[in-house]
C-alpha cells in the first residue's frame, strides 16, 4: 500500500481536476439561473418583439387584459456623457424604471432610484470607475445633440441592472431623452391566482404576429439558455481536459501497479505455491486497485471541490470580473468523478493483475528473476506501432493538403499510438543519444543513463504519461500561434494599419504628433495631409502619406510596394463610384494644379491615397488632417485605443478607427484560450511528473543494495542524489523534446487543416513559438529535478553496511 | 589444494618488506574500545562491546567467531561503512570515527578496498569497468601495468567486456578481488567472500587474496566463519559477545576448530 501512495496522488489529481471542473460548471451555471431569475422576479408572463417590434398600443391592449396586474415595458435611451476627467463623452445607455409592486426593480447599493425626470442612478462600477459621486451633476448628450443636466441620486447593484453598465431614469425622463424609443420586451405580471401559461396565452391572444408571450419562467429558461450554451461548451473543454488528465493519471497509475507487481513476483509465487488460484491472485490485485481508487477519488473530489470554493471565493474578493458566484454542488460533479476515478485505477491495474496471475509457482524458489529478452507480444507491438505510425502519418499528410479537420484529428491520434506502442525502442535510444553527454562527464552519470534504461518498458511507460501532457501543450502552443500567425498576415492585408486619428473640420494641434506619440503602446506616429477634390459633384478627399516613413505604419509590405510618385492607391468602393478600373490614369484638379497618377487598388487605407510629395504638387499647402499609428504589440489595445480617443483634447471630436481593436479582441482571445489551454493540460503534466518520481521511487527500492555498494565503493551522498536527478532529468528531457517535436507536428498540421480553407489566397503561416516552447523544455528539466528529490533523499538515507548485510 | 603450503616458502622473502627498519610491524588500521549499541533501553543489543584489535601492514587476518558475534560490525565499523557508538578507528594516521559522512565515503574510495559476499557487481557495468569504478569514483587514473598485471593473475582476460549476469560466480568473485586490489588500498576487507561459492571457486578466490599479501604486500582483513578459509589467513582474531576471545597466529584448520569448539560455539 505504501508503495501505491504516490500513485495516489495521480489519481487525487486527475480526479480533484474533473471535480474541479464540474463544480466550477454547476455553480457557473447555477448562479446565471439565480442572476436572470433575480433580475425577472415577479414576472409572470413576458412578451418578446421576435419579428415585429411591440408598439405602444400592443402595450396598452396587454395592460388592458383582465389577468394583468402590472406592465413593465423595457426601453432604453442610447445617449452619450461626458464624465469627469474625460477629454470626450462616452457612450451611457439608460433603462427606465417602471413604477411596480410586483416585478423586480434594480437594487441599490447607495443613494435611491431616480423619481424626478432630472435624476439618474449609475451602475456601481461605473461609477466607482469614473469617480463619481452621490448627487453629483452629469450632462447627458443625444444623438441628436440634444442635451440635458442629470442628477445622480443612486448607485445600482450592477447584478440586478437589466442590461450590462446601463444606468436607469424614471420611465418619463427616458421617454424625453429618446421619444421614439425602441421597446424591447414587456414584463408582465399576473393578478393574484392567475396560471402563468393562461396569462400568457391570454397575452399572445392580443399580439400581432411576430411578437411571442412566454411563461415568466419560460423566458428566464430562453435567457439562461443564450449564457449557458457558452458555458457547456466551456464545460465541455474543461471535460475533455478532465478526461485527459485521468487519461494520464491512469497510466501512471498502470504502471505504479506494474512495477509494484514485478517486485512481489517472489511474494506472488509463493502464495501461488501454498494453493493459491490463479483467479485469487488477480481478484487480490484488484481489490487492493479497488480501495486506492475510491480514497484517492473521494481525496480527490474533496480536494476539487475543496479548490473550486477556494477559487470562487478568491474571485469575489479579488474581483476576477467575472460575476460573483456562489459555490453550488450538485450529485453529479461529486459522484461522477469519484465513478471514473474508481474504474480508472481499476482498469489500469487489469493489465498488472493479469501479468501477476502469470507468476510461475517456482519463481519463488529462484534466486533472482532474470531480465525478459525480447518477447513475441514485444515484436508484435513494434511492428503495430510502426504500422500506426505509418498510416497516422499517411492521414496527417493528408489533412494538411485538403484541410480536413477530422482526418487531422484521427491521424494525430493513430500516429501518437504508435508513438507511444515504439515508446520501448524509441525513449531509451533518444535517452542513450542525449546521455552520451552527460556520461562522459563520469562514472555516476554514466551508471544514470544505463539505469535509466535499463528497463525500456517501465522507461517508456513512465515517459509516455509525461509525452502525453507536454505533445498536448506543444500543440496548443504551436497551433494558436500559428493561426495566430495566420490571422496577423491575413489582417495586415484588410486592415493595415494600426490606428488611424483623423479630424473633419477641425484644425490639428501643431504638437499632436508629440502628443500621440507620448501615448504608452504608440510606437510611430505619421502624419497625413489632406485635400478635398470634386468630381461630378462628388467629393473625393485625397490625403498624402510620406513614401519613406509609410512603412513604418503600413503592416502589408505589398501596399507599401504599391505606394509611389505618380500612383494613387484607391480603394474598391471609391473606384466603383469612380467608375474607374485599376491601372486607369486620372488627372486631379485642386486649384491651379494638376496632377496625372495611375490608380492601383488599396486595401484598409484611405479611399485616395498618394505620395505626400505628389499631394503638395497637387495642394502646396494641404493640412494635416490626421496621423496614421504604429502600435506595441504587446501593449493592451483596448487601454491604446481608449488613450488615443482620450487624446488631443483641444478638438471636439476625433474619430479613431483601424485594425487594432479586431486585431486586440482576437489577440485577447487567444491569449485566453492559450492560458486556459496551458493551464488545464499542466495538471496532466503535473500528475505525469508524480508518475516520475513515483517510477524512480520504486527503481530506488529496486537498486537499494545496487546503492549501497555504490555507496561502499565510495559514491559520495552528493553523486548519488544527482546520479538519480540525471536519471529523472534524461526522462523528463526526453520526452519533452519528443513532445515538442509531435507538438510541431501536429500544430502545423492542424493549423494546415484548420485555417487552409478559411484565408483568402489559401496560404496558412507556420509559427514556431520558440520562447514557449524552451520553457516547456526548461519546466519539464526542472520538474524532473524535483521529481528525483524525494527518491534521491531516501536512496541517499540508505545506510551502506545496512543494506550490504541483509541476507 | 592443501592450504597454506605452497606459498609458505615466501614468507620470510617479503616479509623483509613488510617490516620498517626498526623491525617492528607498522599498524594498517587500528580499533580502540569499539563499541557499537543497536537499539535502545530493554531491547539495546551490543553488537560491539569494547573491542581493541590492531591489523598489522601486509598482514591477512582473518575475523572468526560463531553467528552474531558481531563479525561484521566489526568489519563494517573498520571500514567505514558504519559509525560506532564509542571508541575510536585509526586507518594509518586518520581518525575515522569523528569523520562526516563525506569524508568517510572518500576514505573508502581511495584507501580502503571491498569484496562482499554476494551482490558484489553492478549488473549494468561490465566486469572492466566494475574493476575502475572505485578509481573512477574518485576520477583516479588506473595504473595500467598494474591493472593488466591483476587482470592476468585473476584470469579475467577474456571476461572484461562480459556483464556480471554473464559470469559464473566465481569470476564474479574474481572481479571483486580485482576491483578491491586495483586501487592498492591500504586496507582489503573481505566479508564472507566465499560464502556463496563452490570449494574450488572459493579456494581460488582464497588463494589470490593470500597471494596479494604475500607478493604484493597488501594488507587484507576477510570475515569468516569456515575453519579452512581462515586457515590462509596469517592470523585468526576470535569473537563472542562482541568481545575479543583469542588469538591465534599460522592457523590450520584443525588449530582453528580446535580454537572454535573453546569458544563454546
Ligand atoms: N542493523 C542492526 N540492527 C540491530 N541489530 C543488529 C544490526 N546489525 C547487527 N545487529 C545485531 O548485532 C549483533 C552482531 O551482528 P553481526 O555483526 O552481523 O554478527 P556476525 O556477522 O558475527 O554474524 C547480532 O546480535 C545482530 O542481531
Ligand atoms: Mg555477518
Amino acid at each position: 500500500m505504501g508503495r501505491l501512495v504516490a500513485a495516489c496522488l495521480a489519481i487525487v489529481l486527475g480526479v480533484g481536476f474533473g471535480a474541479l471542473a464540474l463544480t466550477a460548471h454547476s455553480s457557473a451555471s447555477h448562479g446565471i439561473d439565480e442572476t436572470i431569475g433575480a433580475q425577472y422576479k415577479g414576472v409572470d408572463a413576458y412578451v418578446y418583439p421576435d419579428r415585429e417590434s411591440i408598439t405602444p398600443a400592443t402595450v396598452a391592449k396587454v395592460k388592458a387584459l383582465p389577468q394583468v396586474a402590472e406592465v413593465v415595458p423595457s426601453a432604453t435611451a442610447y445617449l452619450e456623457t461626458s464624465f469627469p476627467g474625460l477629454v470626450r463623452s462616452v457612450s451611457l445607455p439608460i433603462d427606465a424604471l417602471y413604477p411596480s409592486t410586483q416585478i423586480a426593480s434594480p437594487g441599490t447599493t447607495s443613494g435611491k432610484l431616480p423619481r424626478a425626470t432630472n435624476e439618474i442612478a449609475l451602475p456601481n462600477k461605473l461609477a466607482a470607475k469614473h469617480n463619481v459621486m452621490l448627487g453629483q451633476s452629469l450632462r447627458i448628450t443625444s444623438y441628436e445633440k440634444k442635451s440635458w443636466t442629470v442628477t445622480v441620486v443612486g448607485l445600482i447593484d450592477d447584478q440586478s441592472a437589466f442590461g450590462q453598465g446601463a444606468a436607469v431614469a424614471t420611465q418619463a425622463a427616458v421617454k424625453i431623452f429618446e421619444p421614439d424609443g425602441y421597446i424591447q420586451g414587456v414584463k408582465i405580471a399576473g393578478k393574484p391566482g392567475t396560471d402563468p401559461q393562461v396569462l400568457a396565452d391570454a397575452v399572445q391572444k392580443v399580439l400581432p404576429s411576430g411578437v411571442q408571450a412566454f411563461t415568466g419562467e419560460g423566458w428566464i429558461e430562453h435567457e439562461v439558455k443564450q449564457y449557458t450554451n457558452g458555458i457547456d461548451v466551456l464545460g465541455g473543454v474543461f471535460g475533455m481536459f478532465a478526461v485527459i488528465a485521468l487519461f494520464v493519471a491512469c497510466l501512471v497509475i498502470g504502471n505504479t501497479f506494474t512495477i509494484v507487481i514485478a517486485q512481489r513476483t517472489r511474494e506472488m509465487a509463493l502464495l501461488r505455491c501454498v494453493g493459491a488460484s490463479r483467479r485469487q491472485v488477480f481478484s487480490s490485485v484488484l481489490a487492493e486497485a479497488t480501495v486506492v481508487g475510491v480514497i484517492a477519488s473521494a481525496i480527490g473530489v474533496v480536494f476539487g471541490v475543496a479548490l473550486s470554493a477556494l477559487a470562487l471565493a478568491m474571485s469575489r474578493e479579488f474581483d476576477w470580473g467575472i460575476p460573483p458566484v456562489s459555490l453550488h454542488l450538485d450529485l453529479l460533479s461529486i459522484f461522477l468523478p469519484l465513478l471514473l476515478g474508481t474504474i480508472a485505477t481499476i482498469a489500469a491495474a487489469v493489465v498488472p493483475a493479469r501479468r501477476a496471475t502469470k507468476v510461475a509457482p517456482l519463481a519463488a524458489l529462484r534466486p533472482d528473476v532474470a531480465p525478459a529478452a525480447a518477447s513475441k507480444r514485444g515484436v508484435f507491438r513494434l511492428i503495430l506501432g510502426f504500422v500506426l505510425l505509418a498510416g497516422g502519418g499517411a492521414l496527417l499528410a493528408m489533412a494538411a493538403t485538403e484541410h480536413q479537420v477530422i482526418v487531422g484529428v484521427a491521424g494525430g491520434v493513430i500516429s501518437f499510438l504508435g508513438v507511444l506502442a515504439v515508446g520501448t525502442l524509441l525513449v531509451p535510444a533518444l535517452i542513450r543519444v542525449l546521455g552520451a553527454l552527460p556520461a562522459r562527464a563520469g562514472v555516476p552519470s554514466r551508471i544514470a543513463v544505463a539505469n535509466a534504461v535499463r528497463n525500456p518498458k517501465r522507461t517508456a511507460a513512465t515517459t509516455a504519461a509525461l509525452l502525453i501532457g507536454v505533445t498536448l501543450i506543444s500543440l496548443t502552443c504551436v497551433g494558436i500561434a500559428s493561426v495566430r500567425k495566420t490571422f496577423d498576415v491575413s489582417m495586415d492585408g484588410q486592415y493595415p494599419v494600426d490606428l488611424t486619428v483623423m479630424t473633419y473640420d477641425e484644425k490639428m494641434p501643431p504638437s499632436a504628433d508629440e502628443q500621440l506619440k507620448a501615448i504608452k503602446g504608440i510606437t510611430q506616429v505619421v502624419p497625413i495631409h489632406k485635400v478635398v477634390v470634386k468630381s461630378k459633384g462628388e467629393e473625393y478627399s485625397v490625403t498624402g502619406i510620406d513614401q519613406a516613413t509609410a512603412g513604418s505604419v503600413i503592416h502589408s509590405p505589398a501596399l507599401v510596394d504599391k505606394l509611389k510618385p505618380g500612383t494613387a492607391l484607391v480603394d474598391y468602393s471609391t473606384l466603383q463610384r469612380l467608375q474607374l478600373k485599376e491601372g486607369s490614369k486620372v488627372t486631379i484638379v485642386s486649384g491651379k494644379n494638376t496632377l496625372t497618377v495611375t490608380l492601383q487598388r488599396g486595401l484598409g487605407l484611405d479611399p485616395f491615397n498618394l505620395t505626400s510629395t505628389d499631394l503638395a504638387k497637387l495642394a502646396p499647402n494641404a493640412p494635416i488632417s490626421g496621423y496614421w499609428l504604429a502600435t506595441d504589440p504587446k501593449a493592451d489595445g483596448s487601454k491604446v485605443i481608449e488613450d488615443v480617443n482620450q487624446s488631443l483634447p483641444s478638438l471636439k471630436e476625433l474619430e479613431v478607427s483601424g485594425g487594432l481593436a479586431k486585431r486586440s479582441a482576437y489577440t485577447q482571445i487567444f491569449d485566453v484560450l492559450l492560458a486556459v489551454g496551458i493551464g488545464l493540460l499542466g495538471v496532466s503534466v503535473l500528475i505525469a511528473l508524480v508518475g516520475v518520481g513515483n517510477t524512480l521511487s520504486l527503481s530506488v527500492l529496486e537498486r537499494t543494495r545496487e546503492n549501497a555498494l555504490l555507496r561502499a565503493m565510495g559514491l559520495t551522498r552528493r553523486q548519488l542524489r544527482s546520479m538519480l536527478a540525471i536519471e529523472s532529468l534524461l526522462m523528463a528531457l526526453v520526452a519533452a523534446g519528443l513532445g515538442i517535436a509531435l507538438g510541431l507536428v501536429y500544430g502545423w498540421t492542424g493549423t494546415s487543416a484548420l485555417m487552409g480553407g478559411q484565408t483568402i489566397d489559401g496560404n496558412v503561416e507556420y509559427a514556431v513559438p520558440v520562447g514557449l516552447l524552451v520553457a516547456i523544455a526548461a519546466i519539464a528539466a526542472v520538474a524532473g529535478l524535483l521529481a528525483s528529490v524525494l527518491p534521491a533523499r531516501r536512496a541517499a538515507k540508505v545506510a551502506p553496511a545496512g543494506a550490504l548485510a541483509t541476507e | 589444494m592443501e592450504p597454506g603450503s605452497d606459498m609458505s616458502l615466501q614468507t620470510g622473502e617479503l616479509a623483509a618488506g613488510r617490516l620498517p627498519q626498526d623491525g617492528m610491524p607498522r599498524t594498517a588500521i587500528r580499533a580502540h574500545e569499539l563499541r557499537k549499541v543497536y537499539g535502545q533501553g530493554d531491547t539495546a543489543v551490543a553488537a560491539l562491546d569494547g573491542v581493541s584489535v590492531d591489523f598489522a601492514v601486509g598482514n591477512f587476518t582473518a575475523i572468526m567467531g560463531p553467528s552474531g558475534s558481531g563479525k561484521s560490525t566489526l568489519m563494517h565499523c573498520l571500514a567505514g561503512l558504519d559509525t560506532p557508538t564509542s571508541g575510536q578507528v585509526l586507518l594509518g594516521e586518520t581518525e575515522l570515527t569523528q569523520l562526516p559522512d563525506a569524508a568517510l565515503t572518500k576514505i573508502r574510495r581511495d584507501r580502503i578496498g571491498f569484496v562482499f559476499q554476494s551482490f558484489n557487481l553492478l549488473p549494468m557495468l561490465s566486469a572492466k569497468d566494475n574493476i575502475l569504478l572505485p578509481l573512477e569514483l574518485g576520477s583516479r587514473k588506473p595504473d595500467q601495468q598494474w591493472l593488466a598485471t591483476l587482470v592476468d593473475v585473476l584470469g579475467l582476460a577474456d571476461r572484461l567486456t562480459h556483464r556480471p549476469s554473464e559470469l559464473s560466480g566465481g569470476q564474479q568473485q574474481r572481479v571483486a578481488v580485482a576491483r578491491a586490489l586495483v586501487g592498492r588500498p591500504e586496507v582489503v576487507f573481505a566479508d564472507e567472500p566465499t560464502g556463496n561459492l563452490d570449494s574450488r571457486s572459493g579456494a581460488e578466490v582464497l588463494g589470490f587474496l593470500r597471494r596479494s599479501v604475500r607478493e604484493f604486500g597488501q594488507t587484507v582483513v576477510m570475515v569468516t566463519h569456515d575453519p579452512l578459509a581462515a586457515s590462509y589467513a596469517d592470523r585468526v582474531v576470535m569473537l563472542a559477545d562482541g568481545k575479543l576471545a583469542g588469538e591465534l597466529y599460522d592457523p590450520k584448520p584443525e588449530t582453528v576448530l580446535d580454537a572454535l569448539r573453546q569458544l563454546g560455539a
